[in-house]
């Protein structure tokens, strides 16, 4: 059996129902709508069934919506006047942000993935591995105050925006 | 519909301080609101009640509007949740929101069409009682897919189903406005489409 005659198949085994409304929403593909166009031709109960959807469409497109009472927009109005005005939210986190500190760490990890591996002696197998770090004074870069404070005011400001970042896609979903 | 640019520029003006703005929100959505509402409830003062609080609630979280979506489809995700949560607090889930022969006899309660009746009554106005007669979840995709003008994809969006399971539940409520039709017309569903 080629493909073809595959999906054919399939498509016969869909409820004509559903063939039909696929075909008035055209979603059909183009064998279906030749498929369902032949029948249409050929078949008078289904033809019938589709001038009966077509109307059935053409109804509810068509059909009115309720209307609520007069007092409708002027109760929500004197109900929103006794809430705050919604903020805009000017400190919206920026994606950019989110990105560039995934993007150190990524860095950062990886650095130390691949140092730590161009220490291994592969050929002494795993007993031979030593690993030893570059003798780095770290207190060089970071014993000043002025640098040890902004790490710690980074390491706040990045906790405190991916919470808001939380706080808002949990309040976008809600 | 409205158009996707103006609905922003409002709700700028909202966030911007300018209240009245949310009036002409509320102007344009009351009806589409109000209809899903009543899908659900079946009762006039109960869908009034629950749209205003989603309006209500729409201004307080009108900050959290991401834009990622229209702002229609946004805010019914918002009318379905909420609709969802009165229907069970007023404890209709007992009684199941998939009843279908409770709702049947809830709208026969409410209903004013009587069979015995002689008046002609309009294709549109047999499709309109035939709607009032599904089950909230029916009524609630048919009216946003054809009166809110919603996708199959943003309906899913706002109600949280797969974007295939909207469409076979689209399906379904086809088939079943169907099935209430010929339960109105007792088997005169040909003469609409005459």
């Amino acid at each position: 059996m080629t493909k073809q005659s595959v999906r054919i198949k399939k498509i016969e085994m869909k409820p004509i129902e559903e063939r039909l409304w696929d075909y008035i929403d055209g979603n059909s593909s183009a064998e279906e709508k030749i498929a369902i166009e032949q029948l249409l031709q050929t078949d008078s109960s289904v033809k019938q069934l589709h001038e009966e959807f077509l109307a059935i469409n053409t109804s509810l497109k068509f059909s009115e919506l309720e209307e609520p009472s007069l007092r409708f927009t002027k109760n929500i109005m004197e109900q929103i006047a006794l809430e705050p005005t919604p903020k805009a939210l000017h400190t919206k986190v920026d994606k950019r942000i989110i990105n560039v500190i995934a993007g150190f760490f990524i860095l950062t990890l990886s650095v130390l993935i691949i140092f730590s591996l161009t220490q291994i002696n592969w050929n002494q197998g795993f007993d031979g591995f030593s690993f030893n770090l570059p003798n780095i004074d770290w207190n060089n870069y970071f014993g000043s105050a002025y640098v040890q404070g902004a790490l710690i005011l980074f390491v706040i400001a990045g906790l405190a925006l991916l919470d808001r970042y939380r706080h808002l896609r949990k309040m976008g979903h809600g | 519909m409205p158009d996707q640019t103006t609905d922003v520029a409002l709700i700028d003006q909202v966030l911007a301080g300018n209240q009245s703005a949310f009036a002409e929100l509320v102007e344009r959505y009351k009806k589409y609101v109000f209809t899903v509402a009543l899908n659900f409830v079946k009762s006039r003062e109960d869908a009034e009640e629950i749209s205003q609080d989603c309006f209500v609630k729409t201004y307080r979280s009108l900050a959290t509007f991401q834009r990622q979506s229209k702002f229609s489809t946004w805010l019914y995700g918002i009318v379905y949740h909420t609709s969802m949560t009165f229907l069970r607090k007023k404890k209709m889930d007992k009684v199941s929101i998939d009843d279908e022969e409770t709702f049947i006899q809830l709208e026969s309660k409410e209903s004013d069409f009587r069979a015995d009746k002689a008046e002609k009554k309009s294709r549109n106005e047999y499709v309109q009682q035939a709607m009032k007669m599904l089950l909230p979840d029916d009524a609630m995709i048919l009216t946003l897919f054809y009166q809110g003008e919603q996708s199959l994809e943003e309906i899913a969006t706002a109600t949280g189903f797969e974007a295939n399971t909207v469409k076979v539940k689209l399906h379904r409520a086809r088939q079943r406005l169907r099935d209430k039709l010929e339960l109105l017309l007792k088997g005169e569903v040909k003469d609409l489409i005459h």
